[in-house]
Formats: structure tokens, C-alpha cells, sequence
């Protein structure tokens, strides 16, 4: 091989590496613009999604609103009574100021099927007096406890003139601590 | 002996070429070879631009996409966690309208009483699937035939209209049942108070 063949070879070497070279970076600039094709195509889809996302979460504050509202209202109300203890010291301290002649009182706990109010307080309650002055005990303990219930009411004659007796199973419920808690 | 390098040319013959010269033309090969590498190097250079635009791009699209997956996610939970309070909402004010008072009631259901009846008994018990309906009884002694239409016209007033009644009569003993409904939606009016 003399030096003109060298020349000759290291020439077309050069050319194809040349070639080569161009036709590498095309075709790594070609992969590269196809995966970018293919993120922006799904970019796009992601995009879609999150605003229907966006949509139905508005679609869903604006239906629940009314709800969250009645939720926050009653907030305050049902935080009086937390726990059980908290319940029986307030009925039974409601009795007692009654001035009302207790006949029976008993407090039992009750495990609910529901999630939001997982636990009630029931008190059964039986006592005497004044027709007046038992009814009133009554509206008050329905006015500023509003989330209780009365489940059964009795009244019947008292012992004596216009006293009446009322028997009474009052449930107080126990909510659950994160559905009072403001989010 | 020795003779100068220039003085040997003096001493070479004139000889004819072996080959004729190449054609002008030809020159333009070496010009376009290295017109060509130069090409092939600006070429490769651009195409190493638009692949780091590319990538850049790439990368920014990638970014892009993976910052609005969290933001669907974010959504998400958010929905989620407002569906989640709505549902203990709706349970909230199931247990509210379960628990409208009885006091007014019953207070109105005594003052229908005129001066010749009396109750001998009154009671209320919450169904226990539908707590928004009322078992109501009521005992009565009465020497007024008008007083159980009275009475029932002052439950009717309370918003409550009794259904399924049952009704018996011994003497001046009236026993009447009802099934009492809420006329007027409790959410209307639920008020949590102070």
C-alpha cells in the first residue's frame, strides 16, 4: 500500500464516519422528538384529566355546600358533649336543677352502626312533678342540647293534683372528633 | 568527491510527463471534500442543538406532566375527603331530623284538652328505622265527643299528620294510636341553637 492507498482509505474512512456521524444524530434527534411527541401527548392527557378533576371537585363543593354548611352550624351544638362522662354529668345535673323528684336514672352506652356517630349516651329517665315544671325541663334539655333525642316519651298521672310522671330514653350521640374538627 | 545538491539538477535530463495532467475540473475534489467534512460538522453540530432543545423540552413536558399527576392526585384526595365530610353531613342531619323535639308537641296536645277531658296517658316512640316517625298513644277521659277531633287538629297544627290511626271507646275512655309524620322538612328549620 503505498501513500496515495492511504490517502484513499483515510479519505472514505473520514467520508463514512462523516455519513455515519450525520445519520447517528438524526436518528438520536428523531428517538428524542418521538418521545417528546409521546410526553407532550400524555401531558396533554393529564392535563385533560386534572381539569375534569378540577371540574368535578367544584361540581361536587358546589352540590355539598348546603350540607357543609348544616355541618358547620351544628359543629359548636355537638361539641358539648364529647364523651360519655361529659353526657351523664350534663343529664344528671340538668335533673338535678330540675327540682324534679328523680325515680330512676340510668346511664348506658350504646354502640352505633354508623360512622359518624360511632357511640350514643342513652339515659333512661323516670321522675315527678310539676306538669308545668316537667314539660318546661323537658323543652329546655331539647333546646340547649338540640342534637339529642328523645327516643320514647311516657307521661301519666302523678301522685297528686296537676303532678305528672314521665318516663323518658334520651340518646345523646357521640360524634366522631374529626367530623367536628374544621378542615 | 563531493557535488552540491543544486548542482545535481544541472545534471538531470529533461524527460517527457508519463501521464497527461489531470482535468481542472478535478481541482474542485479536495474544495468539496472539505466542504463536505465542514458540512457534515455543521450538520452533526445543529443536530446536537435540536437534540438538547429537544431534551430540554423533553424534560420540561416530563416535569409538566408529573406536576399535574400530583395536582390530579391533590384533587383527588381533596374529593375525596369532601365526599367523606358530606357523608358525615348527611348522616348528621338523618340523626336531626330524627330528633325533632317532643316538648311543643305535647304541650299543644294538652292544651286541646277543654275543661271536660283530661289525659291519662301519653306516650311517643321513635321507629327505629325511620327515627323521623313518632308511635304515638294517648288515653284519654273525656266527657267532650268533639275532644279526639280536637286533639287531632292540634297535632295536625304541630306540622305532624297521624296516620294508620286506631281508635277505641269504653265509656268516657278513649284509646287512640296514630303513626305521626313530619310535614315540614326538619332541615328547613334545624337550628343547632347557641
Amino acid at each position: 500500500m503505498n501513500n496515495k492507498h492511504l490517502a484513499l482509505f483515510l479519505v472514505a474512512l473520514l467520508g463514512v464516519l462523516f455519513v455515519q456521524g450525520v445519520l447517528q444524530s438524526r436518528k438520536r434527534l428523531a428517538k428524542i422528538n418521538s418521545e417528546l411527541a409521546s410526553a407532550q401527548s400524555t401531558a396533554r392527557g393529564m392535563d385533560l384529566t386534572l381539569q375534569n378533576e378540577r371540574n368535578t371537585l367544584l361540581q361536587v363543593q358546589r352540590n355539598s355546600a348546603t350540607m357543609l354548611d348544616f355541618l358547620n352550624a351544628w359543629s359548636a351544638a355537638l361539641r358539648k358533649i364529647e364523651t360519655p362522662e361529659a353526657g351523664e354529668l350534663n343529664i344528671a345535673s340538668r335533673v338535678k336543677q330540675g327540682g324534679l323528684i328523680t325515680l330512676s336514672q340510668r346511664f348506658e352506652s350504646i354502640t352505633n352502626k354508623n360512622d359518624t356517630i360511632p357511640h350514643l349516651i342513652r339515659a333512661h329517665l323516670t321522675f315527678e312533678g310539676d306538669y308545668v315544671k316537667t314539660l318546661n325541663w323537658l323543652g329546655k334539655v331539647e333546646e340547649e342540647l338540640p342534637s339529642s333525642r328523645v327516643t320514647n316519651l311516657r307521661i301519666v298521672r302523678g301522685e297528686s293534683g296537676n303532678d305528672v310522671r314521665m318516663s323518658l330514653v334520651l340518646d345523646l350521640p357521640l360524634v366522631k372528633k374529626e367530623v367536628l374538627e374544621t378542615p | 568527491m563531493l557535488i552540491s545538491h543544486e548542482n545535481l539538477h544541472d545534471l538531470k535530463n529533461e524527460r517527457g510527463d508519463v501521464l497527461p495532467p489531470l482535468p481542472v475540473a478535478l481541482r474542485l475534489v479536495p474544495i468539496l471534500f472539505y466542504l463536505s467534512a465542514l458540512g457534515a460538522v455543521i450538520l452533526v453540530v445543529i443536530t446536537f442543538l435540536q437534540i438538547g432543545h429537544a431534551a430540554g423540552q423533553l424534560e420540561n413536558t416530563r416535569r409538566e406532566t408529573a406536576e399535574a399527576k400530583a395536582q390530579v392526585a391533590q384533587t383527588q384526595a381533596s374529593r375525596t375527603a369532601l365526599e367523606a365530610r358530606t357523608k358525615h353531613a348527611v348522616d348528621l342531619l338523618q340523626w336531626v331530623e330524627g330528633s325533632v323535639g317532643l316538648q311543643s308537641l305535647t304541650v299543644e296536645i294538652s292544651r286541646s284538652m277543654t275543661a271536660k277531658s283530661a289525659i291519662n296517658e301519653l306516650s311517643f316512640s321513635r321507629d327505629e328505622k325511620n327515627n323521623s316517625q313518632l308511635q304515638f298513644a294517648l288515653k284519654l277521659q273525656t266527657a267532650d265527643p268533639s275532644q279526639l277531633e280536637t286533639t287531632i287538629e292540634a297535632i295536625r297544627k304541630s306540622t305532624f299528620r297521624p296516620f294508620s290511626a286506631k281508635q277505641s271507646q269504653e265509656g268516657n275512655r278513649i284509646s287512640y294510636e296514630a303513626t305521626l309524620i313530619r310535614e315540614v322538612p326538619t332541615f328547613s328549620e334545624a337550628n343547632p341553637g347557641k
